[in-house]
């Protein structure tokens, strides 16, 4: 399926961020950006996960099957690019956080890629909030499964 | 409906429903074994994260996100 043409907007130490108009004329950011609030500080190969969010410009985007084709695609380029872990987190409070997570997984494992990466979940379940994350990472990657070990739970305070 | 139709039907909802079950079992075991229960209110640095990216999302739909007038096209 066709893809929109994606750009790279701007990037510093931390973050990167992309870009891609739509035929609607919705503009798509998706962004990059470390996920050191989540891991513990002593664990040096959680250092390197990024989280990845994404945005329209507009409330209620139609749907667009191309949309998701290009997040997928810039997943991919950025997983190649950089060959770090990439971790979700899906936010729960409108009760639709598993499809949310569905839709990553999904698009993990899909197209070209598909042979490419692994996946996990965790549900980090507070007093007041739960939340579920979503770690992708190359099949080759030894310490995948201690990523999602490595939160850093002890110091929720 | 002969009595032999209606055995066999009341056999194959109870195997479905036994299946069912079973399948039930499985997710809600697989769900479980996922989740990681912290008796604690959600953290501070947690809590500036997700506000963080809520403004984020917020600016992006607002216009707020600065475009520069070239990106680089990558793809």
């Amino acid at each position: 399926m066709h893809k929109y043409p994606i750009y790279e907007l701007g990037y510093d130490e931390d973050s990167f961020t992309y870009i891609f108009d739509t035929d609607n004329d919705i503009k798509y950011f998706v962004k990059f950006n470390k996920a050191n609030h989540l891991f513990n500080s002593i664990c040096s190969s959680c250092q390197n996960i990024f989280e990845i969010s994404f945005a329209p410009s507009v409330t209620n985007p139609p749907h667009d099957d191309k949309v998701s084709v290009t997040i997928q695609e810039i997943i991919h380029l950025f997983l190649v690019k950089h060959e770090c872990p990439l971790i979700y987190v899906c936010d729960t409070t409108d009760g639709r956080g598993f499809c949310r997570s569905k839709l990553f997984k999904k698009w993990s494992f899909e197209g070209v890629y598909r042979d490419l990466f692994k996946h996990d979940t965790r549900v980090l379940e507070f007093n007041d909030y739960s939340m579920i994350l979503g770690i992708i990472a190359f099949n080759w990657d030894n310490e995948f499964d201690s990523y999602l070990n490595e939160i850093d739970t002890d110091s929720f305070a | 409906m002969d009595l032999g139709t209606m055995s066999r039907l009341k056999y194959n909802t109870l195997f479905l429903k036994q299946i069912s079950f079973f399948l039930y079992l499985c997710i809600t075991f697989m769900v479980m074994s996922k989740k990681i229960k912290i008796n604690k209110p959600v953290p501070d640095r947690i809590k500036e994260a997700i506000k963080e990216k809520q403004d984020w999302i917020k600016k992006a739909q607002t216009g707020g996100i600065v475009i520069s007038s070239k990106p680089k096209r990558i793809a």
